[in-house]
């Protein structure tokens, strides 16, 4: 049996532990200071690489070669612009003679106008006629021409009288385009 | 409850050797995150801030490019030509003699006759529903029945300078037609260089085509002598 007392302290295992720990943090530290500057490099670069005074002077070279042209650009823009206009204005302008056309067509033959209004929104069509079933078929047509919203939306019967002084029935209609 | 913690010397040097591994590589990190968020994020904004920038001025540059070659294939007779055609369809300013032709011309055509009229160049209303493109307008009386001034207002729609026919009345004693010529000022045209510029389109060439034969049918044509119109301003 040995009877030796060991007096030199024995290292600390704990210590030794966290020593080898701190190492690793160290590291992992380290490492990341130097992905945080890497980052920053490569953004630098990239900042760097991208040249917006090379675009704008090209810009410049192909305006200045432009302005001899600006004539001819300016009015191909005028065009365009023209061609647009006019489109609308096609598209969007009343077709009067249309109405016109298609009232006149329905007036039967004894039936004299005395009055015919067409605007964009209303037509007003008076007359006269000696014979009463003129102006019955008057009304009858443009009854059907209401009902099955050819040329106008509705009718009205503003006025229906008889004139003895010439002998004829007098009437005016009001419709809605 | 008030309770008082007692750190003596001793205690602390305990803590300290304890943790003193851990404190280099903490301090480190905390440095890194400042500059992470000091300097590289906002380097990182910039760099999308420019990286945006150059796609924009590089897309300038791209039309610009495009600009220039169209503008080097346009020929400018045709480009003459139907700019031509489009500014008597809608003129730039108030043309008298086209608006005058216009209306002549077409009586002429269905042999309708017209009364004396007057219209004022300072009342120029915008249609409402034509995209505010201004109008001359003026009142027309037509010596003639229903069916031939009719027939005047179908040839005016298909005549130069572009007109509306608002409202067509008809009475014993003759026609009141009231028009509306349009035209466009070109100070309407909002122009910039950087503009995407397109040729015309095939639709556009159809509308040209046909304005150019409202242009044909409309021919100048010998102004009555008579004083028959009198423009009351101009």
């Amino acid at each position: 049996m040995s009877t030796d007392i060991n007096l030199v302290s024995r290292i600390d295992e704990e210590s030794l532990r966290r020593a080898r720990r701190g190492k690793v943090f160290n590291l992992i530290a380290i490492m990341f200071l130097v992905i945080v500057g890497l980052i920053a490099f490569i953004i630098f670069t990239q900042i760097k690489a991208i040249n917006l005074q090379s675009i704008r002077d090209e810009q410049s070279k192909v305006l200045e070669e432009m302005s001899k042209f600006q004539a001819q650009q300016v009015k191909l823009l005028l065009l365009n612009n023209r061609v647009e206009n006019i489109d609308s204005i096609l598209n969007t302008r009343k077709n009067i003679p249309s109405v016109v056309d298609g009232l006149l067509a329905k007036i039967p033959e004894n039936f004299l106008i005395v009055e015919l209004n067409v605007d964009g929104d209303s037509a007003i069509v008076s007359g006269k006629s000696t014979s009463l079933s003129t102006i019955g078929e008057l009304i009858d047509t443009m009854a059907n021409m209401a009902r099955k919203k050819e040329i106008i939306k509705s009718l009205t019967l503003t006025s229906l009288a008889f004139k003895k002084d010439d002998s004829n029935y007098y009437i005016s209609l009001k419709s809605d385009l | 409850m008030n309770e008082k913690v007692n750190l003596d010397l001793l205690s602390i040097k305990f803590i300290f050797d304890k943790n003193k591994y851990y404190i280099l590589p903490v301090v480190i990190v905390l440095i890194s995150v400042f500059l992470l968020f000091k300097f590289v994020i906002p380097q990182y904004d910039s760099l999308i801030a420019i990286r945006e920038q150059a796609k924009t001025e590089k897309l300038k540059l791209n039309t610009l490019k495009e600009n220039l070659k169209l503008l080097t294939k346009v020929n400018e007779e045709d480009l003459n030509s139907r700019f031509d055609i489009l500014t008597s369809a809608l003129p730039l300013d108030k043309n008298v003699v086209l608006l005058l032709n216009a209306i002549y011309s077409s009586a002429q055509k269905t042999g309708v006759e017209i009364g004396p009229f007057s219209f004022s160049l300072e009342d120029t209303t915008r249609g409402q529903d034509e995209g505010n493109i201004p109008v001359i307008k003026l009142s027309l009386p037509i010596n003639s029945d229903a069916v031939a001034a009719n027939d005047f207002i179908k040839t005016m729609m298909e005549t130069v300078p572009l007109s509306q026919v608002d409202s067509f009345h008809v009475k014993e004693e003759g026609t009141l037609i009231d028009l509306g010529f349009y035209y466009l000022p070109q100070e309407v045209l909002d122009y910039d260089l950087t503009l995407q510029l397109t040729p015309v389109s095939k639709e556009g060439l159809l509308l040209i085509d046909q304005m150019n034969k409202f242009k044909e049918e409309s021919a100048i044509l010998q102004l009555p002598t008579a004083p028959v119109a009198s423009p009351s301003a101009y």
